[in-house]
């Protein structure tokens, strides 16, 4: 019985893979090397994007005044990134500023001032892969700048 | 070491398929789960030692078996596709009656998941008793066991419907 029942399986007709799969499957070590560096891109800017977010969450600000903003805030990493080798603790920091052009300004209605509003977070991050531990701080500055307006 | 892959993937193609296929139950899935298994296996670089049949085989049950577990609840159980092709229109050139066809997809459905892959990987794939244990990492006898308890299953299935249709 078991001898029909294997002749009858064998003789089924098997669903065949698409010719497409030979092509995947060979070309298998240039996606598996894409794939990681998909992942390293997405990490990075994931990163970017969620700084970003913690720091328009502290500074909400006036939203029309930012979108009149010509000069639109762009992140500028400076990354003075110090990696140490395992089991060291390593140290990430990351800082990103903007401007914002806030108009003429005259305080003691005689000198006209051009006022700019300067923003700046600190990110830094201390990971250590030994404990597998990580932690963040992120500190916000505020500074605001006059410029004499010169008249032409 | 990509010699002997690319070795063993043109002499189980369609084993290799077969299987992903009987676990996943989607087609465009078990294609997926035999390219992610090769790109494991490209990538890892291991130095395989002996024969690499049963090691492939067992990627891509892994890789299968993740693919299954990423499916959700409902789309799991939608569009189940059989490891078997439709019958050929022309009834001369078939090897198989409609009947047979249907009640032997049937019984090789309903089988528990790990006699249906010792059948498949028996009878479709070509491996030995001994390829199938190491794949499975399971004792051969265990696995023996399992693919004649399968066919003596898928035998009482069929008889009973067949005596069942000729009533």
């Amino acid at each position: 019985m078991s001898n029909e029942i294997e002749d009858l399986l064998a003789r089924m007709p098997l669903r065949q893979p698409a010719p497409s799969m030979d092509a995947k499957v060979l070309r298998a070590p240039h996606r598996g090397r894409r794939i990681l560096w998909w992942a390293a891109v997405g990490g990075a800017v994931g990163a970017a994007a969620a700084v970003l977010l913690v720091a328009f969450t502290l500074f909400p600000g006036d939203g029309d005044r930012v979108a009149r903003d010509t000069n639109p805030p762009a992140p500028v990493p400076k990354t003075p990134t110090v990696a140490k080798t395992d089991p060291a603790p390593v140290r990430l920091e990351q800082n990103w500023s903007t401007v914002a052009y806030e108009g003429v300004v005259a305080p003691d209605n005689q000198t006209p001032l051009r006022r700019f509003r300067r923003r700046m977070f600190e990110h830094v991050q201390w990971i250590d892969p030994a404990r597998g531990t990580r932690m963040e701080m992120t500190v916000p500055h505020e500074e605001v700048i006059l410029i004499k307006a010169t008249a032409y | 070491m990509k010699e002997t892959l690319e070795q063993v993937y043109s002499d189980h193609r369609q084993g290799l398929y077969t299987l992903a296929l009987a676990i996943t139950r989607r087609p465009e899935r078990a294609e997926d789960a035999v390219q992610d298994a090769f790109a494991r296996l490209w990538t890892a670089g291991v130095r395989l030692t002996g024969d690499p049949v049963p090691y492939v085989f067992a990627a891509v049950r892994n890789a299968a078996v993740d693919q299954m577990r990423r499916q959700r609840g409902a789309a799991r159980r939608l569009e189940s596709v059989s490891i078997y092709n439709g019958l050929p229109a022309d009834p001369a050139a078939r090897a198989v009656s409609a009947e047979q066809h249907r009640l032997v997809r049937e019984a090789l459905d309903e089988l528990p998941d790990a006699e249906r892959e010792a059948v498949v990987m028996k009878i479709y794939a070509g491996l030995t008793f001994d390829q199938i244990a190491r794949a499975l990492g399971q004792p051969l006898q265990t696995v023996a066991s399992r693919y004649r308890r399968a066919l003596e299953r898928m035998g009482r299935r069929l008889k009973g419907n067949g005596d069942a249709a000729h009533e």
